[in-house]
């Protein structure tokens, strides 16, 4: 395909193109089976560059439809070992200071929609818990040694449990 | 088309990207990981499971979670290092009908390539929900070491899982198709690939091949499978546990759930202290003993963090010299080093490959997904996507027109692909303005007088009305050639006038160079130049918003504001011409605060005088007046 102002294909070449006879004509008549070949190779690349791009902008939708679910949990992980060490100083020596904070803390995860999630005596799940050692005989969570978070269904944390 | 998945299948993490738009991309699958564990479970309840939920209930079902199973694929029973591994790992393996090797999970006996087939099968799934659509073909990549049956039983997993797989391609070589290198000739490329669990070191040659794409052959191969990442942590933890025991007399090293902390402290530590010097790792509530909880707080310098990797370090470039002298080349033939594995992003490893072949290694495409990027270029190459019949240039620095103030607004950016066509609208910088000049610039800095010019024109007829109110639509088209049409038009007159460039594709890759390097070293200073023109900008429109209320309002406005006004007024022509930016800045602010006085006395007095539309505050850009001759 002529790519530059130098190769583009003259038009009409009067030498060559301005008879009447029978290599005249047949010469145009090549002239234009390539013609016509060359227009349909440009109109199929066209349709197919216009349909990549339309499928482009349909997967770019899909691929960043939960980018914004995934920001958001990420930023909030980054928080969660802060809130651990408060939750497990709590369980040391409580105050009620440090009870208010932890309240904020919670309140303000609620308001994002964040739940807490493991308890003492749920069935272990690999999709929701990570197991930390066997201790009990049945496939059941003895003890929760840092709580999981999720947002709906996405998982922010694991909870960090013992079976 | 449909898409071939590019897919890394490592010892311990997998990956995959796709060709998109002409880009490869990582995916990221269900989770939304960009990378997914090489691990497979049956849990107990029977529930097959992969990736990062597999490896959650490792600890409690060791007997059926089967991970490194790399390690085992396309070997047979009976050879040593088998029997080695074997006895490391904590799943049963036995010796298969035909010698080769079979491992139990959930009570059933499965091939190394049938759970390799099963993390292939979960990558698949979720690149086809990501993208909705398909994925049937996949090209795979393998240690350059891979023997014939070790490649044939991954191609094998493939199948099993439902892909076609068009190509297995060694990982040295994917990594050096991410960098473009299969485009360079006579290369010598080496590939030094330090992951979590193995080190491969790969010495390449890419040759030219006849349509424009090197081959690239791999002319010696190394490692050291049992060398990664991992040693780097263990060490960390040893550091970490040691400096606890001696200050608090515990041992936290066989409490599982101090462990668990620990590892994860001592990951992130490393990880921290590749941008930072020194770290300080904190855990509180490790453990407890008879005086309550007691805490880990235990500083570490990046001189540390290299004390402890060093023998580790020396191990892989040993390695790699041993490598070198295995290859037909000298350390001083080799044109590239690429950096594979997320380890390598520790500065004592890039330093010690830096000193080892006197360059700086490549380390721009992610070093956990280089691998996964290069197998989606070979896919896309396959698929021929890649292979363009119609290639696009981009435009090397931006276009745009001289506004007021000698401002250069940007109509098309740098990089654009072309051919393209960009409009934007402007207006008169003065009332009764009839004729406007367009003055084409070509280059990145901010002030016109500063950019190569290309040409002027002038519109003219425009019919008297005050400034700001004439539309005046200005287009610029660039042909597949680069030649660049700049056409004006006043919407209310449609009268045009145009003007075709063909200079604008006439520089030479040094000049351009050069421009774009003078607008990088110049931005501080064009920065200010641009606030000071704003400014100037923003004065003059205030001046002549504020005159025109108070000449239309004589009567509605008190007489002390009407001094006010008019003192601010002054103040602000006599500041509008000097070059101090924040003394125009607050002479605007004081005169605009005078001015909204005005047009609330205004609206008391029943007056119907709003502020117009291009008063200061509530212009959108782009709004600058063409500059008026």
């Amino acid at each position: 395909m002529p790519d530059s102002a130098d190769e583009k294909e003259e038009e009409f070449i009067e030498e060559e193109e301005s008879g009447t006879g029978p290599a005249t004509i047949q010469k145009l008549r090549e002239k234009l089976q390539k013609a016509v070949e060359e227009k349909q190779q440009y109109l199929d690349s066209w349709q197919r560059a216009k349909a990549d791009f339309a499928n482009f902008k349909r997967q770019e939708a899909l691929i960043h439809a939960d980018r914004e679910a995934r920001i958001l949990s990420e930023t909030i992980e980054s928080f969660l070992p802060a809130l651990d060490a408060l939750e497990l100083s709590l369980k040391h020596a409580s105050s009620e200071e440090m009870i208010l904070i932890e309240k904020q803390f919670l309140d303000a995860l609620q308001r994002l929609g964040v739940e807490k999630f493991g308890s003492v005596g749920e069935e272990f799940n690999p999709h929701l818990h990570e197991a930390l050692a066997e201790q009990g005989k049945e496939n059941k969570i003895i003890s929760v040694e840092r709580s999981g978070y999720k947002i709906g269904d996405k998982i922010i944390r694991p909870a960090q449990v013992i079976i | 088309m449909a898409k071939i998945l590019g897919i890394d299948l490592g010892t311990t993490n997998s990956a995959m990207a796709v060709m998109r738009g002409g880009e490869p991309q990582i995916l990221e699958n269900a989770e939304g990981a960009r990378t997914t564990p090489s691990v497979v479970a049956t849990s107990k309840t029977g529930e097959r499971l992969v990736g990062l939920i597999a490896r959650r209930q490792a600890v409690t079902n060791p007997k059926n979670t089967i991970y490194q199973i790399k390690r085992f694929i396309g070997h047979n029973f009976d050879e040593d290092f088998v029997q080695k591994d074997k006895a490391a790992v904590p799943y049963e393996m036995r010796k298969a009908a035909n010698g080769g090797i079979e491992v139990e999970m959930g009570g059933a006996w499965y091939r190394p390539e049938e759970i390799s087939a099963m993390i292939l099968g979960k990558l698949k799934a979720d690149a086809e929900k990501r993208l909705g659509e398909p994925i049937t073909e996949a090209v795979i990549t393998v240690p350059a070491y891979f023997n014939d049956s070790q490649r044939q039983a991954t191609k094998d997993a493939g199948k099993i899982a439902g892909l076609e797989v068009k190509r297995i391609i060694n990982e040295p070589t994917a990594a050096a198709l991410a960098y473009g290198f299969n485009k360079k000739k006579d290369e010598k490329v080496v590939v030094f690939d330090f992951g979590g669990g193995t080190f491969d070191i790969s010495v390449l040659e890419v040759t030219m091949g006849t349509e424009g794409e090197g081959s690239i052959e791999v002319r010696s191969t190394d490692g050291d499978a049992h060398l990664g990442g991992k040693d780097i942590d263990q060490k960390i933890i040893d550091f970490l546990a040691t400096e606890f025991q001696k200050e608090s007399g515990l041992d936290v090293r066989n409490d599982p759930l101090a462990r668990q902390r620990l590892d994860e402290a001592a990951e992130k530590a490393k990880i921290e202290l590749s941008t930072a010097v020194d770290t300080e790792v904190n855990i509180p509530f490790i453990t407890s003993d008879s005086s309550g909880p007691r805490h880990l707080l235990i500083k570490m310098s990046r001189a540390k963090l290299e004390e402890l990797s060093q023998e580790f370090v020396d191990r892989a470039m040993a390695i790699t010299k041993r490598a070198m002298e295995a290859s037909p080349f000298k350390v001083g033939d080799i044109n590239e080093v690429i950096l594979v594995g997320g380890q390598t992003r520790m500065p004592a490893m890039q330093a010690a490959v830096e000193k080892f072949f006197g360059k700086k290694a490549n380390m721009s495409v992610n070093p956990d997904e280089v691998v996964a990027i290069g197998a989606a270029i070979q896919g896309g190459i396959l698929g021929g996507e890649v292979k363009d019949v119609l290639l696009l240039d981009v435009i090397p620095l931006s276009l745009g027109i001289e506004t007021m103030g000698g401002v250069a607004n940007k109509v098309i950016e740098r990089n654009t692909t072309i051919p393209t066509s960009r409009s934007q609208t402007y207006s008169t910088a003065s009332d009764n303005q009839t004729s406007v000049e367009i003055h084409i610039v070509q280059g990145e800095r901010a002030m016109a007088a500063d950019n190569k010019s290309l040409g002027k024109f002038v519109l003219d007829g425009i019919p008297p009305a005050p400034r700001g109110l004439p539309q005046i639509e200005v287009s610029f088209d660039i042909d597949a050639n680069g030649i660049l049409s700049v056409k004006a038009k006043d919407k209310a007159t449609n009268k045009e006038q145009s003007i075709r460039i063909e200079a604008s594709s006439g520089l030479s890759d040094a000049d351009i160079e050069k421009m774009r390097k003078d607008a990088e070293q110049n931005a501080g200073e064009d920065k200010k130049k641009m606030e000071l023109v704003e400014a100037r900008n923003l004065a003059e429109q205030t001046v002549y918003s504020a005159k025109k209320a108070v000449d239309d309002n004589k009567d509605k406005i008190p007489a002390e504001l009407g001094t006010a006004i008019t003192e601010k007024i002054s103040n602000l022509e006599a500041k509008k011409g000097s070059d101090d930016s924040a003394g125009i800045k607050a002479a605007t602010e004081e005169l605009s605060k005078e001015l909204s006085k005005v047009y609330e006395a205004v609206q008391k007095a029943g007056g119907t005088q709003t502020p117009p539309p291009n008063e200061p505050g509530s212009q959108s850009a782009p709004n600058d007046n063409p500059e008026t001759k």
